[in-house]
């Protein structure tokens, strides 16, 4: 009886966790421009490949 | 991803139909040595220890790279769905019904349109071309919103700039998962704005790169063709003194060039025949030798305007720290961190020339103290290494300038007091929320390994780059000049009389010089500019009036 009523529960909890889940999705084009992306309604901006400050001068 | 600091090129990547990304240990090695704290997998495994999971989308026969955004700490992505281009779309709508985060790898000729959801966070990243990989267009997309602008971060402190690094955090945020210490980025957020204005960046961005050398070349070289002119009728000393004039005054022209980003040719006609008319002008109106304290206040004070309001011109400036050569966004850069140490030390020097007693070294200190104020603060110039360039310079400076010589007291106050004024700095940092290098480097370090390996580092950018190109002839040849200098410097000093202020300033910048060049990552950059103005200022000495009487 323990156990049904906690699969009930997890039955009920886990749709509901995943509905309210926040998701992401990353998408790596060759082809995007920041025109391109702007008329897609998204907010954009242009990204600086360096990975850390001390290989790249900021100190 | 930036390859600069990687000894290897990255082995094309091999996505196994189990998700397993093959020689990972070898990607993992690589990103080890780098120069830099670089966590492969990081995104993946924080997402999963927060009982997240990750799958990556592509189309067959591509190259997969993206993949590795997905791994987690192993090299694994939990689900793989390669298949025909014709199924993507449909492929990434059923990942997301599954997994926290997705990657999708999207070739050329595939629409960018996405499902906006109000739970779903989109990022899409222009991929590098072959080759090294500069500014990447950008955009996200935060939930179901409708209204769309520019995105920023805590990183670039500038709307329409972010950087690789913010993503992964960017990612985490929305996830509502926490941030990992290892993550150097910041996550981005959306502020107003248009694209053109990210494309008046980049473009002007763009220029700095191919001008930057050009316009040094043509200043000089023309002050090199108006002093050999000027030695032919007899002028000499004229010409001599205005190669330190125009060097001070081509950084606060370039601020204005910076503003206006006119033509390739327009901008370096602009610098060159600008600072050699301000230089002749500065001569005209101010007697040797305090003509640079004149050339020096109003190439600072621009500066130090430019700094608090966030600095939009240094950005943009051919001496500024240009974003697609490195990772600094804001404040100031070795370049200009270099030239900056040079002008106020110089220029103090010019300015209390002809005083006598304690006025000069009290001079030299305030002077320093405020310049460093302003060059070290997270909030201005965020430039550490900038304090411990001038701190250096200064203390030579104050020691140099002291009426009664120089004693074991005041060796011992000179030494202390950069050091005194680092830990202020860090202070102003923590209690405003500068949030500089100093603090997410140094302070931030979990053990007193992690300090040696950012020294060990910087050594290691600092040697690189001094063996690139004519680097070591003409670091070898200023440092011979710099050499000669010192030995004779009886005869170099004899214009000066038995002023020491002028001096002062000199040996304030040879310390600079010399310290800046072992603190700092790019080293022989500092060396460089540093010896440079040494050399101009011995000149400048050279070039005394006959007249010249100092008062």
């Amino acid at each position: 009886m323990r156990i049904a009523c906690c699969l009930a529960l997890a039955a009920f909890l886990i749709p509901a966790a995943q509905a309210n889940a926040q998701r992401a999705l990353v998408v790596v084009t060759p082809h995007a421009d920041v025109d391109t992306l702007a008329e897609a309604g998204f907010h954009v901006a242009v990204a600086s490949p360096a990975v850390d400050a001390d290989a790249a001068g900021q100190t | 991803m930036s390859t600069r600091v990687y000894d290897d090129d990255l082995p094309r990547l091999r996505l196994g139909p189990d998700g397993q990304i093959a020689d990972w240990d070898s990607i993992a090695a690589r990103a080890d040595d780098a120069p830099a704290d670089l966590v492969p997998g990081l995104l993946g495994e924080t997402i999963g220890t927060g009982l997240g999971t990750t799958a990556y989308v592509g189309v067959r026969g591509r190259s997969h790279q993206a993949a590795v955004i997905a791994a987690d700490g192993s090299g694994r992505v939990e689900t793989v769905a390669v298949g025909r281009r014709a199924t993507l779309s449909g492929r990434i709508d059923r990942a997301l019904l599954t997994h926290s985060l997705v990657v999708a790898e999207v070739p050329p000729g595939s629409p960018l349109a996405f499902q906006s959801e109000k739970d779903l966070l989109v990022i899409v990243l222009g991929a590098p071309a072959a080759g090294e990989a500069e500014l990447l267009p950008t955009g996200a997309k935060f939930g179901g919103e409708t209204r769309h602008g520019l995105l920023t971060s805590s990183t670039t402190r500038r709307d329409g700039m972010v950087a690789v690094t913010d993503f992964a955090p960017t990612v985490l945020r929305w996830l509502g998962l926490d941030i990992p210490d290892d993550m150097q980025g910041q996550p981005m957020r959306a502020v107003g704005g248009s694209a053109d204005e990210v494309q008046s960046l980049t473009d002007r961005l763009g220029h700095i790169k191919g001008r930057r050398g050009a316009a040094l070349r043509a200043t000089f070289g023309l002050w090199f063709v108006v002093l050999a002119l000027l030695a032919l009728t007899g002028r000499a000393r004229l010409g001599l003194r205005l190669g330190l004039l125009v060097a001070i005054w081509l950084p606060g022209l370039a601020l204005l060039t910076g503003a206006i980003d006119p033509s390739r040719g327009a901008e370096i006609a602009i610098l060159a025949l600008g600072s050699l008319a301000l230089a002749v002008v500065t001569d005209r109106l101010v007697p040797w030798p305090r003509g640079p304290a004149l050339a020096a206040g109003v190439v600072l004070g621009a500066h130090l305007v430019d700094l608090i309001a966030g600095s939009p011109l240094i950005v943009r400036s051919l001496a500024g720290p240009n974003p697609g050569f490195g990772a600094r966004f804001y404040g100031i850069g070795n370049e200009l961190e270099a030239i900056l140490s040079a002008t106020v030390l110089l220029g103090a020097g010019a300015l209390l020339a002809g005083r006598r007693g304690r006025v000069v070294p009290v001079g030299f200190a305030v002077i320093c103290a405020v310049a460093a104020l302003f060059i070290g603060a997270g909030r201005l110039g965020a430039d550490v290494g900038g304090v411990i360039t001038l701190g250096a310079g200064a203390a030579a400076a104050v020691l140099a300038a002291l009426p009664g010589g120089i004693t074991r007291r005041a060796v011992v106050v000179a030494v202390l007091v950069p050091v005194l004024a680092l830990a202020a700095l860090a202070l102003i940092d923590v209690v405003t929320g500068g949030d500089s290098h100093l603090t997410r480097s140094v302070l931030d370090a979990d053990s007193p390994g992690d300090v040696v390996d950012i020294v060990d580092r910087r050594f290691d950018t600092s040697w690189e780059s001094l063996k690139r190109g004519t680097t070591p002839l003409s670091v070898g040849l200023l440092a011979v000049a710099l050499g000669y200098g010192v030995v004779r410097r009886r005869e170099l000093f004899a214009p000066l009389g038995d002023d020491r202020a002028f001096q002062a300033g000199m040996w304030g910048t040879l310390a600079a010089t010399v310290v800046g060049a072992l603190a700092n990552d790019s080293g022989p950059t500092i060396f460089l500019i540093g010896a440079t103005a040494l050399v101009l200022a011995a000149a400048y000495v050279t070039g005394k009036r006959r007249a010249s009487v100092l008062t």
